[in-house]
């Protein structure tokens, strides 16, 4: 078979070489998460099958271990074999008819979520235990046997797919996967996401790529370039691994920045933080050097299910994200969804024109009750950490006193119910509307923190909508009238003492960046591979020719001039 | 069935490793091993259910077994979670 070279979309940097697993499956996984009647013998088996797949596995680990490592199989091997659980995830298939993936999450998910809430450190550890091995017993179950064979054989391959369901992209761990493509998804899907987090190398809408692939093939992702090359020929090969090096030395450089400070050379410093989509991400942002978590997307726990989340299963989430970043802020942001941003399993008002329409905070405020679930689960993990809470879309001062009365009604519920003592965690909103921008004074007044998102900002402020292909060549965060919202924003925060944030796609580009520090800009947030590039930016600066940059990309005439003054002297370090 | 009053007098309490061997030990008895602590209550054979009661040290525990040769392995219980390190 000849080399084949097919096209895709670069969402997570890096090269990966290595034999290809195809993953065929995935798709049947996500269509039959509910079963029928008579399938429910089978699927209950399916599962007692995964448990016996991987205590025969652990065994084998146990049996080859010695010492602490050890001590922690037995514990994991225990869980794995655990009775209770067994009963709980066979009751959810019979009486849910949940199929047997989404059964042990739920349950995985219950037994976590009450693990996570006990006082003592060394039990809310347990629940994280408790998710490696559901994770690993879902492994089991998506891939049959192969999967004790794999996991034996502790190699990694690169995952090939038509497309990765959330729930499958939530069991990715860079051990056992070194690299990523699929068909279909965009650069803010889930697997994009998580690919980025865990810091391998992805590409997406490879399409085509699954005709011709077949298990075992040698294969190259070129996260870099957005391209994937199937049974690559000698000369594609070299290519392949010289810019793999290159890039990992690049990166070795790049990583000695992640413990030192992002400080222009006259000494101005700006927080760099990370968004995240999941707690899983955390560990990696802390790697990069995040200073905290500027936002954390909180619809992704609803896309993994197909359903809206509990309280309970928000809760732990939100535990396991505030634990992991160890006293760092982690900013929660309420739900932001709408007609064009759906949530599985919710069902919104169809309208002509939704970006202008019922989503963020307006859509949460429509539905108190729905709204309040998130608000408690936030409210119970505020007291183990640095918790910020951030409301998307306002556009009116009003919307805020609507929130803080929920959360206080809220906070106050949990109190009766025994479950505080409860702290109010700061409130902040985020600044996408022209509104909100020109009333920034006012909102300055009750919000605790602004943080700019840039992306619907740019949308708003020069009526060209992101996602229409025809108009991408007016859609440009570089252009003088967003700046000048920012800088206005930057002034009003400030006036009040308030801290301003930026967390759109604008912060994660080392030029752009540039302006924002020159503009006054606090902190930025962004997806965690960006971090040390903007961070060697601003590094190379100083804060005074950043803001004089800022000053005269405010005055240029249009987004192209603004980009050749960035071109010009952006960079030029001195 | 017998019962027993004991404290759990490891420093780190009935977690990870501690429990784990508690439930391995359980599981030799073919009856009913569980415990109860306050108002709670679960099987020593679940290392889940009793990581939830978040048994730590110097906690005062009920054990109950039931079963043929419980009287005997009430004993044994008790003294191996009185015995526990770590």
């Amino acid at each position: 078979m000849e080399e084949i070279r097919i096209r895709g979309r670069a969402v997570s940097r890096g090269i990966a070489i290595g034999p290809a697993r195809p993953m065929a499956g995935a798709e049947q996984a996500v269509a039959a998460a509910k079963i029928k009647k008579k399938a429910i013998p089978d699927e209950q088996q399916r599962f007692l099958q995964a448990v016996r797949h991987c205590a025969a596995w652990l065994r084998a680990r146990i049996e080859e271990s010695t010492g602490q490592r050890a001590d922690i199989l037995v514990t994991h091997l225990a869980m794995v074999e655990d009775p209770y659980l067994e009963q709980l995830v066979l009751r959810h298939i019979e009486e849910e008819r949940d199929n047997a993936e989404n059964a042990l999450m739920r349950a995985v998910e219950t037994i976590a979520g009450r693990l996570a809430a006990l006082p003592d450190e060394v039990f809310r550890q347990r629940a994280d235990d408790l998710y490696d091995e559901g994770r690993r017993l879902l492994r089991c179950l998506r891939q049959g046997d192969i999967a004790g064979e794999e996991m034996a054989s502790g190699t990694g391959a690169l995952v090939l797919a038509r497309q990765i369901p959330p729930s499958s992209a939530a069991l990715m761990d860079g051990e056992t996967v070194w690299g990523l493509a699929t068909e279909f998804g965009t650069a803010t899907s889930h697997t994009a996401i998580l690919a980025r987090g865990l810091g391998i190398p992805a590409v997406v809408g490879a399409q085509g790529m699954m005709a011709g692939v077949r298990e075992g093939d040698m294969v190259i992702i070129d996260g870099l370039r957005g391209e994937v090359v199937l049974r690559p020929g000698k000369k594609a090969l070299q290519d392949a691994e010289d810019s793999r090096r290159h890039f990992l030395q690049q990166q070795k450089l790049l990583q000695k920045l992640a413990g030192l400070p992002a400080q222009t050379t006259d000494g101005h410093t700006v927080a760099l933080l990370a968004n995240i989509g999941l707690a899983g991400e955390c560990e990696g942002a802390l790697a990069r050097g995040a200073e905290g978590v500027g936002l954390f997307r909180t619809e992704f726990l609803y896309m993994e299910t197909g359903q809206p989340p509990g309280e309970e299963r928000q809760y732990t989430a939100y535990t396991a994200a505030a634990r992991r970043m160890q006293g760092r802020p982690l900013t929660v942001r309420t739900v932001d969804a709408g007609a064009d941003k759906p949530l599985p399993g919710y069902v919104m008002p169809v309208e002509d024109n939704p970006a202008l329409g019922l989503r963020g905070v307006r859509l949460s405020l429509a539905d108190p009750q729905f709204f309040k679930i998130q608000l408690r689960a936030v409210l119970r993990t505020a007291t183990l950490g640095n918790v910020r809470l951030m409301y998307p879309m306002v556009s009116q001062v009003e919307e805020l006193d609507a929130c803080d009365a929920l959360l206080r009604e809220c906070a106050q519920e949990l109190q009766q119910e025994g479950l505080g003592p409860v702290a109010i965690p700061p409130q902040g909103i985020m600044i996408e509307t022209p509104a909100a921008v020109w009333t920034a004074e006012t909102l300055a007044k009750k919000a605790e923190f602004f943080s700019i998102g840039t992306n619907d900002l740019t949308q708003y402020i020069l009526a060209v909508d992101r996602g229409n292909p025809n108009m991408q060549y007016l859609y440009n965060h570089c252009h003088p009238a967003v700046l000048w919202a920012i800088s206005h924003v930057v002034q009003a925060a400030h006036a009040k003492g308030r801290r301003v944030a930026v967390c759109g796609e604008m912060a994660a580009d080392p030029k752009a960046a540039l302006l924002l520090v020159g503009l006054g800009v606090d902190e930025l947030s962004m997806g965690a591979d960006s971090i040390l590039g903007v961070k060697q930016a601003i590094r190379g600066v100083s804060y005074k020719k950043a803001q004089a940059l800022a000053q005269k990309a405010l005055a240029a005439e249009s987004a192209t001039k603004v980009e050749a003054l960035l071109r010009d002297e952006g960079l030029s370090h001195k | 069935m017998v019962e027993q009053r004991v404290e759990i007098v490891n420093p780190s309490g009935l977690h990870a490793r501690p429990a784990a061997q508690v439930v391995e030990f359980a599981k030799t008895f073919p009856g009913r091993v569980e415990v109860l602590a306050g108002q709670r209550r679960a099987s020593l054979k679940s290392i889940l259910m009793l990581l939830e009661l978040g048994l730590c040290q110097g906690t005062q525990v009920l054990l109950q077994v039931e079963g043929e040769g419980e009287e005997a392995f009430l004993q044994q219980l008790a003294g191996f979670i009185e015995n526990l390190k770590g």
